[in-house]
């Protein structure tokens, strides 16, 4: 479904991303681990238009992306849910999930992807009249995947969602994300640094460093990998 | 007359003053609010309106509202060009880039409004400067009254369309969180454009209905930017609430001061307030966005 | 290596024979252009101000004017009203200046973007409105008139081909004072701070003492060029304070060319000479059409030149100036000492 070949983004001289060749087939859960700074981040705002490449083609469902503005890439269905929440503060909880229905109009149609998400995460429901700016970090990124999922992503693409939440969120999180992928079917990519969970979750793994792909395997050959180990998982 | 008349004289002149302030506020804060930049030139699109209303009324001989109704979209064009020409281009290229842009575009529309209307002062007579009402020994002019509900709706009008329509919500999204508002397929570029527009059309109506009240000069410009600043100062940056507030209570402050004590000094008063603001509270009285 | 030190030998000659030029000029022209020439310098000496805090520091300090303003009125008013020397006039107009500069400074400097631009613009207009209002001390729109003439030991400046040399010898001064700033320590750190204030920070660099160094120097060169103004013209008026002055050092820089030393003089060259060419276009308003013409001049530097007249000239001959594009594009600049033409 989507296919990066030999993606270079430079920061001025720096360069942030390195010959980064990265795919992910339909309904797979595909996930990039990597330390702060490794770069992963800058990949998925590459991928989803926030920031624009210097060399090497994207490719989605066939289609080239690469350069693509931003809310282009989110019409055809690649919906990145940003590191730090990224709510809108000072809208209400309702309100950014109807955000994220933005390009839609069948009301009824998003009158029931609302639902979902409610069934989903019952918090939101509660705290629809609610500021997103006033709300604790767990259900700030509840509200995030909610919006995205209100997106009716073809692609996800999830940027370290389990920062700053507490363990039990974190798993919580990891079972909603696991059910989607299962469930529905839903591709996925997912940027980690809490790597266990990651590795766990999905089907195949990439690892990054300081802009380069390291390592490419089955998840569950990354997990039992010694360097892997040594380096994310403390062992 | 005495002083309490005296001082009721001055709160409705400051009321029907301080509405229009609150119209040129508001487009301010839109457009500091989704283009993140200080907007030199906006004090000359609400110049342009009142001209434009003006030129409308006396040469094509409309009808003072209509040429009122008819300025709105037509500063509206204008505020779109002005983003096309002098924004657009240097979005992303740093904080200071398209700052001065808006400053030469300021002093470019200044200077050619003091070409095609040159150094006259125009004022715009209305049928409703004609009536008079008086309550408790304060008089005001039909045309007062009229001007403060218009600005009011005008207001109120922008107020809802923020708030319940989804170009508005969009617009909001777009100033509280750029990125994110792209993530859900709103395209920045548009809604940067829209809102210069929107918010020239607002001061171009500001000025048009400040025609019959006020006399006109090309350099009423850069005075109404400074008014529309400190307003924006004191209700806080993307506050429509707060500019009503700010704007009403600007307009009495220069009425009282003005009317009371002193004209000339008026000016200097409103620009050390401005300092003293912001020696107190670096962020403006209600400040919670930075910007930059 | 050769063509590098071609290009600074060929750059050294220029500058000689530049100052060969400007010495003798006096000689080669009649009154009205040697007028034109000193208002031309006090132009360099506002605009070199100018960019001290927009070209070297980043900031868009557009009520600098005002310095020029309170330094002339000062002299005025130590002259005229209390009989003082014009010297003495210069210490007090400096000495206020830089007072002046450090109570607003202190305000402003601390104040993000928009913030300090609006603090300085605001002031400007305090300043201006004072000397328009308060018409009792500084004469109101009528202004002061009849500032002495300055003179040093019975030698008076009374001709303008006299002053001339005043202001040459005040310029050349202030020309060598901003060198040695922008090539020393300070001087770098200033750029640091402007290039990147938080990084600046984490190095060791207080951002706001270096732009209260910037922030003063710019008050006392501006307040010099009012000095300068306030005894030439011998009289001030609140005009000053007004928007002319203000955009036409504004766009001097800016055509000229922010954060060169090159710059200020090019842009103000520019300023005075070009609408002496458009006097001679026999159109009505040709004044009026003046402004227009600048203010698209000035859009059109920002959106395609940006780094002015001075900078590209550095940029296509310099190419140990990395920098293609000025500093208002925020970009990395490197410092004159490593380059070979200032």
């Amino acid at each position: 479904m989507l296919e990066i070949n030999d993606l270079y983004v430079y920061y001025g001289p720096m360069a942030a991303l390195k010959r980064v060749s990265i795919s992910v087939a339909e309904g797979e859960l595909v996930t990039v681990i990597g330390a702060n700074g490794a770069g992963k981040t800058t990949l998925l705002n590459t991928i989803s238009g926030l920031l624009e490449s210097d060399r090497g083609i994207i490719e989605f469902m066939g289609r080239n992306i690469t350069g693509m503005s931003a809310h282009s890439i989110t019409k055809l269905g690649i919906i990145q849910i940003p590191e730090g929440r990224g709510v809108f503060p000072e809208m209400t909880v309702l309100e950014n999930l109807e955000m994220g229905a933005y390009l839609f109009q069948d009301r009824k149609a998003i009158r029931q992807t609302l639902e979902q998400v409610y069934s989903l995460f019952p918090i939101l429901e509660q705290r629809r009249r609610q500021m997103a700016g006033t709300l604790s970090g767990g259900e700030q990124q509840m509200l995030a995947i909610g919006r995205g999922l209100m997106s009716r992503p073809k692609l996800l693409l999830l940027d370290e969602p389990s920062q700053g939440l507490s363990p039990l969120l974190v798993q919580s999180l990891g079972k909603t994300i696991e059910g989607l992928h299962k469930n529905e079917g839903l591709t996925v990519l997912l940027v980690e640094q809490n790597v266990q969970m990651a590795l766990e979750m999905a089907d195949r793994g990439y690892v990054l460093q300081s802009g380069e792909v390291i390592l490419e395997d089955k998840a569950s050959a990354l997990l039992d990998n010694q360097a892997v180990k040594e380096a994310y998982l403390g062992v | 007359m005495d002083l309490g008349s005296m001082l009721l004289q001055q709160f409705v002149n400051g009321l029907s003053l301080g509405s229009i302030y609150v119209l040129l506020a508001v487009g301010f804060t839109l457009s500091m609010g989704v283009l993140k930049i200080l907007n030199i030139a906006h004090g000359e699109f609400y110049m342009l309106g009142g001209y434009l209303t003006f030129s409308l009324w006396s040469l094509a001989g409309l009808g003072y509202w209509p040429a009122v109704i008819l300025t709105i979209p037509a500063m509206f064009l204008v505020g779109a060009i002005v983003h096309l020409v002098g924004i657009r281009p240097l979005h992303g290229k740093g904080f200071l880039a398209p700052i001065l842009s808006t400053l030469a575009i300021a002093f470019l529309i200044e200077s050619i409004a003091f070409l095609v209307w040159p150094g006259t002062i125009r004022l715009i007579e209305t049928p409703h400067n004609a009536v008079v009402y008086s309550f408790a020994g304060v008089s005001f002019t039909e045309q007062r009254l009229l001007t403060f509900i218009a600005a009011m709706v005008l207001t109120a009008a922008l107020y809802f369309f923020l708030q319940r329509t989804k170009l508005g919500k969009a617009l909001r999204a777009t100033s509280q969180n750029e990125d994110s508002a792209e993530l859900v397929g709103i395209s920045g570029g548009a809604m940067r454009l829209f809102a210069m527009g929107l918010s020239a059309a607002l001061a171009g109506a500001a000025g048009g209905l400040i025609g019959p009240l006020f006399s006109l000069s090309p350099a009423m410009g850069m005075q109404a930017l400074f008014r529309a600043l400190i307003v924006v100062l004191l209700g806080g940056l993307g506050s429509i609430l707060g500019a009503v507030v700010g704007g009403l209570l600007l307009g009495l402050f220069e009425a009282f001061f003005g009317g009371l004590v002193s004209a000339s000094w008026t000016p200097v008063a409103m620009f050390a307030m401005i300092i003293v603001i912001l020696a107190v509270r670096p962020r403006g009285l209600f400040g919670r966005e930075e910007l930059d | 290596m050769d063509t590098e030190l071609n290009l600074q030998t060929y750059f050294r000659l220029g500058m000689l024979v530049l100052l060969a030029l400007a010495i003798g000029l006096p000689f080669l022209l009649n009154e009205y252009w040697l007028y034109l020439s000193v208002i031309i310098i006090i132009y360099i000496i506002t605009a070199m101000a100018l960019n001290v805090c927009l070209g070297y520091l980043g900031l868009l300090n557009l009520g600098y004017t005002a310095m020029f303003g309170v330094a002339g009125y000062i002299t005025a008013l130590l002259t005229i009203k209390a009989g003082l020397s014009e010297w003495i006039g210069l210490i007090a107009a400096l000495g206020g200046v830089v007072l002046v500069s450090l109570a607003i400074g202190s305000v402003a400097l601390r104040l993000k973007g928009v913030y300090f631009i609006l603090v300085m613009v605001a002031f400007l207009g305090i300043c201006g409105g004072t000397a328009l209002s308060a018409s009792d001390i500084t004469g109101g729109s009528s202004g002061l008139g009849r500032l002495p003439i300055p003179s040093i030991m019975g030698l008076e400046f009374s001709t303008t081909f006299k002053y001339y040399y005043l202001a040459l010898a005040v310029l050349l001064i202030c020309l060598y004072v901003v060198y040695r700033l922008v090539n020393s320590r300070v001087g770098r750190a200033m750029a640091a701070v402007r290039d990147n204030e938080d990084l600046a920070n984490s190095q060791g660099i207080n951002p706001f003492k270096y732009k209260m160094i910037g922030f003063v120097t710019t008050g006392l060169l501006a307040g010099t060029a009012g000095w300068l103004y306030a005894h030439f013209l011998r009289f001030i008026d609140p005009g000053i304070f007004g928007f002319g002055l203000l955009f036409d050092t504004v766009f001097a820089v800016l055509i000229g060319g922010a954060g060169t030393l090159g710059g200020p003089i090019v842009g103000s060259l520019f300023v005075v000479l070009v609408p002496q060419l458009l006097g001679k276009i026999p159109v009505e308003n040709i004044e009026s059409i003046r402004y227009v013409i600048f203010s698209v001049l000035l859009l059109a530097t920002i959106l395609r030149m940006p780094q002015g007249i001075w900078g590209w000239f550095k940029a296509r001959y310099n190419y140990r100036y990395k920098m293609s594009r000025a500093i208002i594009m925020r970009s990395p600049y490197c410092l004159l000492d490593e380059d070979l033409i200032p």
